[in-house]
């Protein structure tokens, strides 16, 4: 272990799991399961995105979810703790919303034949992207480290509110983007494709958890 | 209209050498032609093949491209985080490096 790294006994257990289950779900996803042939909207191999798109936009989610929630408490309790937490969530949710935009576009480059289309799905993502790109510049530019915090938790809390909007547009508005494939316990696909969705979630989210495990402030 | 059309014909052949002959002569035809298209079928046009193949080849690569994608930039968020940490923790005394205890 470096002496002056992060981990602890803990995270090295959770990395040594991650790279186990990473190498399992990659042969599940890209070799095990079958290619999708169920009917007239059949995605043959292409489906084998879904298995990566799908998870990384959940982590997303949570991500913003838990950035929210800390934010709020942060706002309550004036504790740094809870702006650690919702910095380093909001952080690596930027990210994971990088590749939700990046894998749904290659998605959209074959199956509907654009990198890019002003969807309201796609175009309220790329919003949610900016604002909280928006929102790490922010961070960086303030100097104070109560106003820094105080500010920063304001803007996370709005930024929050287009979540729900990203996860609800397809049924709000008309879209090229289909809507959800697991949603109300009535999921779409089934049997080795439906676990390797699911496997996929549960990696996308301890890799959220491995990445956004807090850092402590800087000192000096 | 087409089956006007055979109406006609069926009943112009019909008047030369009676209507069941010149029925079945044309269900013989209509047979012979179906093989025909059923054996082309059965062989495979490569030129198909060949596009096929390519269509396979290009969706394999986008899903493989997506999958690097996704797990090259985690592996390098997670590695620019254990650096940040490094040098974050090189300023902090080791009493203070809860996660450590």
């Amino acid at each position: 272990m470096h002496p002056d790294g992060t981990a602890s006994h803990g995270s090295r257990v959770l990395g040594s799991i991650l790279l186990v289950a990473t190498a399992v779900f990659l042969v599940v996803a890209l070799v095990a399961s079958p290619p999708d042939d169920a009917g007239r909207d059949a995605m043959g191999d292409m489906v084998r995105i879904m298995y990566v798109h799908v998870p990384v936009a959940i982590a997303c989610y949570t991500a913003f979810l838990v950035t929210a929630l800390a934010s709020a408490m942060y706002l309550w309790k004036r504790t740094e703790g809870w702006d650690c937490l919702a910095a380093s969530s909001a952080e690596v949710g930027v990210v994971f919303t990088a590749l939700t935009l990046a894998t749904g576009s290659i998605w959209g480059h074959i199956a509907w034949g654009t990198w890019w289309e002003w969807d309201p799905r796609l175009t309220s993502t790329s919003l949610m992207f900016v604002m909280y790109v928006g929102y790490l510049a922010l961070r960086r530019a303030v100097i104070d480290p109560t106003s820094r915090a105080k500010q920063a938790a304001i803007l996370r809390l709005i930024s929050f509110v287009n979540v729900p909007v990203v996860h609800y547009s397809v049924d709000w508005w008309r879209s090229l983007h289909q809507t959800a494939t697991i949603s109300r316990f009535d999921p779409t696909i089934d049997g080795l494709k439906l676990f390797a969705l699911l496997f996929g979630m549960v990696l996308a989210l301890l890799l959220y958890v491995a990445d956004a495990a807090p850092l402590p402030p800087p000192v000096g | 209209m087409l089956h006007r059309f055979r109406l006609q014909w069926a009943r112009g052949a019909g008047g030369a050498k009676g209507l069941d002959v010149a029925l079945a002569e044309r269900r013989r035809g209509a047979r012979r032609r179906w093989a025909r298209q059923a054996r082309r079928a059965e062989v495979p046009d490569e030129r198909f093949d060949a596009r096929r193949r390519a269509g396979r080849r290009q969706r394999v690569a986008y899903v493989a491209a997506a999958c690097v994608l996704v797990i090259r930039t985690l592996v390098a968020c997670a590695a620019w985080i254990v650096v940040r940490g490094r040098r974050v923790g090189r300023q902090l005394p080791p009493e203070e490096r809860r996660w450590t205890q």
